[in-house]
């Protein structure tokens, strides 16, 4: 058998995503990270939603699945239970993930099946040209959107803490080996993984930018086995967190 | 020969129960049974009874005046007084104080049952009594009280015991024996189903290993039964519908043989996902029991009013086709065409009954499938897992890089290629009643039953037809047949006369169709049929 390589999981289309994208390190991370583990690409379904993030699917060599908008979990779910052999992803916006999608985001985590979840957190809705998003915080101010957001925006890991998740983690789209091999982790662990990616907008985000995740994230230094211990700190910090938030022991 | 019994009381006493155990052994001694169950959307309290209609042949509808009418309790008389007619036998409890006439007999069900056993017996006390009016032995009712309440224990099963036949002897002088079932029909083999459980045992017997879904009634019992069948984790009892289609999308398309089974409700939040599947060209089977809406309606109660959501299937130009089985044996023999269409044309299939059909339990003769054409059309489907044929499956319209594209030629050339995959009519669309030109009867579903009762009423004049097919309409299959008739008469199970729409829209002759609703929760009745039939052939 071939040596499997990055390449392996490219299909070899151009992104559409804008120059500089956080996405772009995302695919790039997902790919060294089956490589790595050395997953036959055939052996690989990826099922996206819709948003700019949700494009990834077609970029990716493998059984690839471009789904609905909120919907990439339950239908992840389905081939998983279906053919328990392979390596099931499911990648979206935070849009995708938080607004549509939140039901299907706590129902998947609490039914557990082994499947890395992955939403790029842009903290804004970039396909349909920058609406705030429900992880927006509050007093950022959105093109789409005349007043800046009245309220705080959700804490994603912290939710997904409180649904017994074995597996959270957070990256910075601009850190790319920490993304990797949270990543590789999170496709490894038995059970359901959660990887929030903080991954930037820059054509509608000027906040939430690679220096602003530079600045504002910080690693995570609390014993990751405690899932107390990991939810105190991801609720003080507001979940800006990098690292494996927690692992179910 | 067509008796109705109808039992008529206050739900969560006992009269859901005792229906089906008076059904069964109807059934078990030989006749043929349909058994009609109306219930309340609440678990205890408010109107429940239990209709059974009793033939010597297939009975498939409920009657206009019961037989015999027993009530137990305000919530049963003061609703069902009114369907009583001059020749109906009413057997009261004591407690309604009801005058005795030669039709009224007022019996002590409820003090009966508080000697014999308990209080909470009262219904199986009425049950001996009918048993002993109908002439059946006792031993015929004794063996299906102790099955239903096996998981209750003896003490419990020897109480009820007790009070079934304290009933026995209650009225030893009512006697209403019902002529022997013909030897034929006491031979042959033949089942006590549901639609539900027929929907049920049909997708197992095709190779449905996967569901998922959110209770919902008509369609409940179709995931029960599905989930009591298949190995743990392959019915998925979820947060929504919205994540049971989606997940089935994913079962299918890794290669499973998918079913979800729904109402209206359900079918709203499905569309999204009937809509992706049809994009993704992922074969799906979604079964809609229909009910009274909109929105909630009336939950538990009778309509066909999701045609124009069946058939629009989606937004954009959804092509799904929409099935439409009109009996117990349509499920089976039709379930399997329908899982077929799904797997050999890529497409979600909508497979559309309704509440009567789902809940009333009918006897039939058992069908068998041969789920050997949806094997071999599943086969060659490429699937997950197969080294070198990875592609990539989108709602959005792909172009030929299998990328989303946006340039005219190719969307038009693509989606042309997609809508042409379903052909323009499928086989067995129709199920024709031939008796004569003058009219046409056109229904769907569970009024078939009505129809076929009432049709026998006018041999050599009025014929009847049921579409098993609505989208691809069978336009040229029923074009053919509608010419040989002078007139068409369409029931419509709902307010604005979906069905008629339906039949407009494809032929111009639109003088001809006449047409009739009911939307009040209740099924068409073989009378009610009649007098239409009547009325349209006197205006001719
Ligand atoms: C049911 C539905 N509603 C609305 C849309 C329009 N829409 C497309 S993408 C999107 C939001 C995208 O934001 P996000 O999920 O954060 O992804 P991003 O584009 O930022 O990567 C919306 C609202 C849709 N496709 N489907
Ligand atoms: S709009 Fe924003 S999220 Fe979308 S591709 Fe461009 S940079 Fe990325």
């Amino acid at each position: 058998m071939t040596e499997l390589s990055r390449k392996s999981y490219d299909r070899g289309h151009q992104p559409t995503w804008c120059t500089g994208c956080g996405d772009y390190g995302v695919l790039r991370a997902v790919q060294e990270a089956l490589a790595a583990l050395a997953i036959p690409p055939h052996l690989v379904a990826a099922v996206s939603g819709i948003g700019c993030s949700g494009r990834i699917s077609g970029y990716l060599n493998a059984y690839t699945f471009h789904s609905a908008h909120g919907r990439a979990l339950p239908v992840a779910e389905g081939i998983k239970r279906h053919n328990p052999e392979l390596t099931v992803l499911a990648l979206g916006g935070d849009g995708d993930g938080f607004a549509i999608g939140l039901g299907h985001t706590l129902h998947a985590a609490r039914r557990n099946q082994d499947i890395t979840y992955i939403t790029m957190t842009n903290y804004l809705y970039g396909l349909t040209k920058g609406q705030l998003s429900p992880v927006s915080p509050q007093g950022f101010k959105a093109r789409g959107t005349p007043h800046p957001s009245s309220h705080a925006g959700l804490n994603q890991a912290l939710l997904l803490l409180a649904t017994g998740a074995g597996f959270v983690a957070q990256a910075s789209s601009g850190r790319l080996l920490e993304l990797i091999e949270l990543i590789r982790q999170g496709i490894a662990y038995p059970g359901f993984a959660y990887i929030n990616v903080f991954s930037p907008c820059v054509t509608f985000n000027q906040v939430h930018t690679y220096a602003w995740a530079n600045e504002n994230l910080h690693t995570a230094t609390h014993d990751s086995t405690d899932l107390t211990a990991a939810m105190v700190r991801v609720n003080e910090s507001q979940g800006l967190l990098t690292g494996v938030l927690y692992r179910k022991q | 020969m067509h008796y109705c019994i109808k039992l008529s009381g206050t739900q969560g006493d006992g009269v859901d129960t005792v229906g089906e155990i008076l059904a069964l052994a109807l059934h078990a001694a030989g006749y043929w049974v349909y058994a009609y169950r109306n219930f309340s959307s609440r678990i205890r309290g408010g109107y429940s009874s239990h209709e059974i209609v009793i033939a010597d042949s297939p009975v498939r509808a409920k009657k206009q005046h019961p037989d015999v009418l027993v009530c137990i309790g305000e919530d049963g008389w003061s609703r069902d007084a009114q369907t009583v007619s001059d020749s109906s036998l009413v057997l009261a409890d004591t407690s309604l104080h009801l005058a005795a006439s030669a039709q009224c007999f007022s019996l002590p069900f409820t003090d009966t049952a508080r000697a014999a056993s308990q209080v909470q017996h009262k219904w199986i006390v009425a049950l001996g009594a009918v048993g002993a009016l109908l002439g059946l032995a006792e031993s015929e009712l004794e063996v299906p009280v102790a099955a239903a309440l096996a998981h209750k224990g003896e003490g419990i099963i020897a109480g009820n015991l007790r009070a079934l036949k304290a009933g026995y002897a209650l009225a030893p002088h009512l006697v209403l024996p019902l002529p022997p079932p013909s030897q034929g029909t006491r031979l042959e083999a033949r089942r006590l189903v549901s639609g539900g459980q027929a929907v049920a045992e049909a997708a197992l017997a095709c190779g449905c290993d996967f569901t998922a879904g959110y209770p919902i009634s008509p369609a409940t019992g179709v995931f029960e039964h599905l989930a009591r069948h298949l190995p743990v984790g392959r019915a998925v009892q979820t947060e929504d519908e919205i994540a049971a289609v989606d997940m089935a999308i994913g079962a299918s398309y890794a290669g499973a043989t998918a079913l979800v089974a729904t109402s209206g409700p359900g079918l709203s939040l499905m569309i999204e996902g009937i809509g992706l599947a049809f994009a993704t060209k992922t074969p799906l089977v979604i079964v809609n029991g229909q009910r009274s809406g909109p929105s909630t309606g009336m939950p538990t109660k009778h309509e066909q009013s999701d045609l124009a959501l069946a058939l629009a299937g989606g937004h954009g130009d959804v092509s799904a086709p929409v099935f439409c089985p009109s009996s117990v044996e349509e499920i089976y023999t039709d379930l399997p065409s329908a899982f077929h269409a799904a797997e050999l044309y890529r497409t979600p299939v909508i497979f559309l009954t309704d509440l009567g059909l789902m809940l009333a339990r009918a006897s039939m003769h058992p069908v068998t499938i041969d789920a050997t054409p949806i094997r071999n059309a599943k086969e060659g489907r490429v699937i997950p897992g197969i080294s070198g044929k990875m592609f990539h499956v989108s709602g959005n319209q792909l172009g030929s890089t299998g990328l989303p594209t946006e340039m005219p030629a190719q969307r038009q050339a693509q989606f042309s290629a997609r809508l042409k995959m379903i052909p323009s009519e499928l086989l067995s669309s129709f199920t024709y009643i031939e008796g004569g030109e003058e009219l046409l009867v056109i229904a769907i579903g569970s009024t078939r039953g009505a129809v076929e009762a009432a049709v026998a009423n006018f041999p050599g004049r009025v014929s009847a037809v049921f579409p098993r097919v609505l989208k691809p309409f069978p336009t040229k299959a029923l074009a053919a047949l509608l010419t040989r008739h002078k007139k068409y008469l369409i029931l419509d199970a709902n307010a604005t006369g979906q069905l008629l729409q339906i039949f407009r829209s494809h032929f111009a002759c639109h003088e001809r169709f006449v047409s009739r609703f009911r939307y009040d929760g209740e099924p068409f009745m073989p009378a009610e049929v009649a007098k239409y039939i009547a009325e349209v052939l006197a205006n001719d």
